[in-house]
């Protein structure tokens, strides 16, 4: 595989993703309607424009695959043969083959090395399923011999173009000329071409056997432009293009091609620079310079015919203010054809209509962050605006004014940005069909998936969070939920278990709910189960409501499979779930009735990129707590703390909460108060009092996740900048409060 | 028409699509002794390029364009 350019490779990844993402959704409709034309035709389309792509980069291994694939296809295609289930799996296996391979070249540049063995494999079992036997595609034949022995006749001008680096194999459809393509001009138009020979494909037919419109020509070319340039150029034409970085050839450069290249650089520049629209507007600077630099280059290369026409055009722009004849003259001395297009185009104007843009979600990450600290430090201003009012009122009103223009501004740059990370959960939902697929297969269980509001949006990190915790809740529900199908009959129910994922917004949250009509979870079990492990004692278990015990399966440590499978009852599982929710400020019910079924519901925010945050002091020390885990503040007397065995408590509604104290908890020394001022935090295993020694106002922060040695310490959760520019640390009450 | 025929030349002038082709084949076809000049096409579609390296005609005069005469000599059949 040539060495290619990030954006390239960028490219390749995305594309491939999608398609490979359209051949497994394909697939699992024809799965369940194999005779389903449109599924595929889609399945094929996908595997052909995959193949393409891949071909573009000489990826052997995976063109092969996918070329016995699409083979296969195509008779499915002519009612040659049918979809079959083993068939199917055959070729989800190359899907998740090809994936891993395009993982590959997304973090190494290149395919692993058994690629090659793997892709003969998987070829072997897909020919099992061929009706004839299967020529290979003409990618897969790319000969590139031929690259480094070029006959002299083939050369073009080299001194116009450089060392070649790049050889193209060109081998076009066969009807291409009615799809309008005319190779020789997309050969003559190939960046940096240096080198071209054409060759028939096989003996050329004679001229009475010959058909006008049928293409039988191959070419073949070496140019110099960079590969990224010449596979851009490639990329419409990228199932009949091969192209691969070609070695040095034996004529180096000489100085005068050396010099020829730096002078088509300077020309091609100024060129660029005398087609600017505004060009005679105001300073005349970039024209002067242009002038000048076309001056110093025909000097260098002692082009006096060309120098003596220079001159006389020069003079005309002076008096005639017209740079169009200029421009042809500098487009002639690159290349006479050019001249002819400089003269027809007219010079560069602003487009106009919709444009899009691609842009890598890093960059969006980035620009956001900056704005998030913008929003931070305009805080800085309103600061700034009330110390000021000791000095000068007058002053700290104008400071106001300022500080809320600047706010505003931020607030809608803020927006915008947060808008354009905005994704649909059908990014995330679209893998779950093809897990039910194969988790139904290996679990014997018949499930009916069912996903509504994909078109719901939340935050890309929202919708990363997310991705982990909805497989393993799918997972759960197969493997612990549904019941077999000949259970489910025995019990009157369809055989055929349902899981339904739903989304949706309500108050500003993202809700996602994942329901089955399973077995249920059988609260009285958990309880047992519980006290067996030592998570609640015996009397905890009997006195515990049935809606209690049901968020015992969050705690770490608990399963109630049966068995252990592949895919759960590991003993991890549901807490983890819970934790990342939480962790992303999100939160997780569970509802379930025996025999009927279990509901999770998932309640995130839209956008983790501000977060509510309340301040408390503890010594000279700032600390956040997360808002949505903040019950309530208040401050309590001394005297009405009661000691229950080594637990400090105190009561708060008619109940009885545990009290802890944050200098201990962080070990802080502590100044004693008669009145405390504590905070009702909600966790996991109900509230909680958290003594602080102060309250401060709440603020909006961004919270950054702790890194370098602070990234093991997880007491906190993250830090964010405070107005004045103090960092406050953000804390991870649930880790803070395990075994208190 | 960029290709005007006499009775054993065909001339060809500026740009030569691809709606040539075809009458060039017929031409050559029952013209085999037919010759071409090609002095002064600027441009020629690879359908007309295909016929030619089929056919191979007698060449009075090649493109003066470089890159276009190179084309029509470099292929390795």
């Amino acid at each position: 595989m040539p060495d290619l350019a990030d954006s390239l490779i960028d490219q390749f990844v995305l594309e491939s993703a999608e398609s490979l993402s359209d051949a497994s959704d394909a697939l699992l409709e024809l799965e369940k309607n194999r005779n389903d034309p449109d599924a595929v035709d889609r399945l094929f389309r996908a595997l052909h424009t995959l193949k393409g792509n891949a071909a573009l980069f000489d990826l052997q291994p995976i063109v092969g695959v996918a070329h016995i694939a699409e083979d296969i296809l195509d008779t499915i295609r002519k009612g040659r043969q049918e979809m079959s289930g083993p068939l199917a799996d055959v070729i989800f296996s190359m899907i998740d083959q090809i994936a891993t391979w395009v993982t590959a070249i997304e973090r190494n540049n290149k395919l692993p090395a058994d690629a090659a063995s793997v892709s003969d494999e998987l070829q072997a079992r897909l020919r099992e399923y061929s009706l004839h036997e299967i020529k290979p595609g003409p990618s897969s034949q790319a000969d590139f011999s031929w690259a480094d022995s070029m006959p002299a006749h083939a050369w073009m001008d080299i001194s116009k173009q450089g060392q070649p680096s790049v050889a193209v194999l060109y081998t076009p459809d066969k009807g291409c000329f009615f799809s309008g393509d005319d190779p020789l001009q997309i050969m003559r138009e190939l960046p940096g071409l240096c080198a071209l020979q054409t060759s028939f494909r096989q003996a050329p037919p004679s001229l009475s056997d010959h058909e006008t419109y049928t293409c039988h020509l191959k070419f073949m070319a070496l140019s110099s432009a960079p590969m990224t340039e010449v596979a851009a150029y490639c990329r419409d034409y990228k199932d009949q293009i091969a192209i691969r970085a070609s070695g040095p050839h034996e004529a180096e450069p000489t100085q005068e091609i050396q010099d020829t290249a730096s002078f088509r650089q300077i020309i091609t520049a100024q060129l660029r620079i005398l087609e600017l629209p505004d060009l005679l507007d105001g300073s005349k600077a970039r024209l002067n310079a242009a002038l000048q630099n076309i001056g110093n280059a025909l000097r260098y290369m002692k082009r006096e015919d060309a120098l003596e026409q220079f001159a006389r055009l020069q003079h005309n722009i002076t008096e005639l203010q017209d740079v169009a004849e200029l421009r042809r003259f500098v487009a002639s001395l690159l290349d006479p054809q050019m001249a002819q297009q400089a003269a027809e185009a007219p010079a560069q104007q602003p487009e106009t209509g919709r444009k899009f843009l691609q842009i890598e979600q890093g960059r969006i990450d980035q620009l956001l962050n900056l704005i998030s600290e913008m929003a931070a430090a305009k805080n800085n201003l309103q600061y700034l605006a009330e110390r000021a009012e000791s000095v000068s009122r007058e002053f700290a009103v104008e400071l106001k004014d300022r500080a809320a223009l600047v706010e505003r501004i931020t607030q809608e740059m803020q927006d915008i940005v947060v808008n354009f990370r905005m994704t649909p959960l059908s990014s995330i939902f679209k893998r779950l069909p093809r897990l039910v697929r194969d988790l139904s297969k290996e679990l014997n269980r018949k499930v009916r998936l069912t996903i509504e509001g994909g078109e719901t949006e939340a935050d890309r990190h929202v919708i990363d969070t997310l991705s982990e915790p909805l497989l393993h809740m799918l997972r759960n529900s197969m493997a612990h939920g549904i019941e077999p199908s000949e259970e489910r009959a025995a019990a009157g129910k369809n055989p055929t278990g349902s899981i339904r994922i739903k989304a949706y917004h309500h108050n500003n949250q993202l809700i996602i709910e994942v329901q089955d009509d399973g077995r249920g979870i059988p609260a009285q079990k958990i309880k047992e189960k519980a006290a067996a492990s030592g998570i609640i004692s015996a009397e905890e278990a009997e006195r515990m409501s049935d809606a209690d015990a049901l968020q015992l399966i969050f705690h770490s440590g608990f399963s109630t499979a049966e068995q252990v499978t592949s895919l759960s009852g590991r003993g991890v599982g549901m807490d983890v779930v819970k934790s990342t929710v939480e962790n992303a400020g999100g939160r997780i019910t569970v509802h379930s009735e025996v025999g009927v079924g279990t509901r999770f519901t998932l309640a995130l925010p839209l956008f983790i990129a501000a977060a509510q945050m309340m301040t408390v002091r503890v010594a000279d020390q700032l600390f956040g707590i997360p808002m949505q885990q903040v019950q309530q503040s208040l401050k309590i007397p001394r005297k009405s703390i009661r000691k229950i065995k080594k637990t400090e408590t105190f009561v708060y509604r008619d109940n009885i909460l545990p009290l802890l104290r944050l200098h201990a908890l962080l070990d802080i020394p502590a100044t004693e108060q008669n009145e405390l001022a504590v905070m009702i935090v909600r966790l996991h295993h109900g509230l909680v009092g958290l003594a602080v020694d102060d309250f401060l106002n709440p603020v909006e922060v961004v919270i950054k996740p702790l890194s370098g040695i602070l990234k093991t310490v997880s007491n906190f959760s993250g830090s964010a900048l405070l107005a004045d520019g103090s960092v406050l640390l953000v804390l991870n009450l649930e880790e803070l409060m395990r075994g208190h | 028409m960029a290709i005007k025929y006499t009775d054993e030349m065909a001339i060809f002038e500026g740009k030569c699509t691809l709606h040539e082709a075809e009458p060039l084949h017929e031409w050559l076809k029952k013209t085999p002794q037919g010759k071409v000049d090609l002095a002064a096409c600027q441009y020629m579609h690879t359908a007309i390029l295909q016929v030619l390296l089929i056919a191979k005609p007698v060449m009075t005069a090649s493109p003066e364009d470089a890159w276009l005469s190179a084309c029509l000599a470099n292929n390795a059949n």
